[in-house]
């Protein structure tokens, strides 16, 4: 039997965003329609080949959902499917963009890169205490319970502190470059 | 920071000035993406995110306001007082700027005309 499904690495919107947009619209051509996405991948399911690309949009929406969708949907944009705040949208290619200026399409970003920058700021700061007591007190603490506890607790912070750095200097990178190619458009 | 260093200096960008002209009337979202369409004869596009977030930020910058009107199934917005004020402020500021360019492109025309480069 033909395979209905079809699935594509999640691997961050920080870093990927507009290689999954170009790679979602690619495969749409192909009848391999984005379904939904998770933390972990992108499903794809079977249907009509259609000509469509893929825009993403971040925002907490919390009771003006109805007016955020409809909108969209007013404007050509189909809603396709969301996570989180990561809101997905479809369209014919001719259709207008979804941010039409630099300054709020810049801070499409924003509250995720806050977030990230947070998280990243706090595990390095506890992880520099614990390194510091570990290494003042080394030789005074007693028992291997202790240290197994800060070797733990140390690991979880780097879990956390590093993946979060990695995402908001993808965030700061990518500010950058919308930065530029905006500055060139200007010169045109 | 965003949200606003263009409110906050009280200078307008394109897409808030084009918003905030049309809700001089009330207006709900869509009705303002179809104004700026058939106003600007395609000189100005709005997409749906850029209103959406502009739309937001006057709300919470207490330049629009919610219209109660219980026939009108959509969110409808309109100027504050502190918008009007704002707004006229910025349309006198683009009078300016465009008096300006007119004396300019008087002064560019006549260049070409005798033919000087400079």
């Amino acid at each position: 039997m033909e395979k209905k499904n079809k699935y594509i690495l999640n691997m961050g919107l920080a870093f990927d965003e507009d290689k999954v947009m170009k790679k979602l619209s690619q495969m749409a051509k192909e009848g391999w329609i984005l379904e939904r996405m998770s933390l972990i991948r992108y499903k794809l399911i079977k249907g009509q080949p259609r000509d469509i690309v893929y825009s993403m949009d971040c925002k907490d929406l919390g009771t003006d959902a109805d007016e955020y969708f409809e909108l969209f949907q007013s404007s050509g944009w189909e809603h396709v499917c969301s996570y989180g705040p990561f809101h997905f949208f479809c369209s014919s290619p001719e259709t207008v963009p979804i941010y039409t200026e630099k300054e709020n399409y810049l801070n499409k970003y924003k509250s995720s890169k806050e977030g990230c920058k947070k998280a990243a700021n706090i595990s390095i700061l506890l992880l520099v205490i614990l390194v510091l007591i570990e290494f003042i007190l080394g030789s005074k603490i007693e028992g291997k319970a202790i240290k197994n506890i800060m070797d733990v607790i140390s690991i979880i912070l780097v879990i956390i502190g590093v993946p979060s750095l990695m995402v908001s200097i993808a965030y700061s990178l990518k500010e950058k470059r919308i930065l530029n190619k905006n500055n060139k458009m200007n010169l045109k | 920071m965003a949200r606003g260093r263009a409110l906050d200096e009280d200078i307008l960008t394109d897409s808030t000035y084009c918003i905030m002209l049309i809700l001089v009337r009330p207006m709900h979202g869509y009705g303002i993406m179809q104004e700026i369409e058939k106003n600007s004869k395609g000189e100005m596009v709005i997409g749906p995110a850029s209103l959406y977030t502009i739309i937001k930020k006057l709300q919470n910058a207490d330049l629009i306001s919610l219209v109660e009107d219980n026939e009108e199934r959509r969110k409808t917005y309109t100027l504050t007082l502190k918008g009007k004020v704002l707004l006229k402020k910025d349309i006198n500021r683009r009078t300016i700027m465009v008096k300006r360019g007119e004396e300019a492109l008087k002064y560019l025309k006549g260049a070409n005309i005798n033919g000087k480069e400079e």
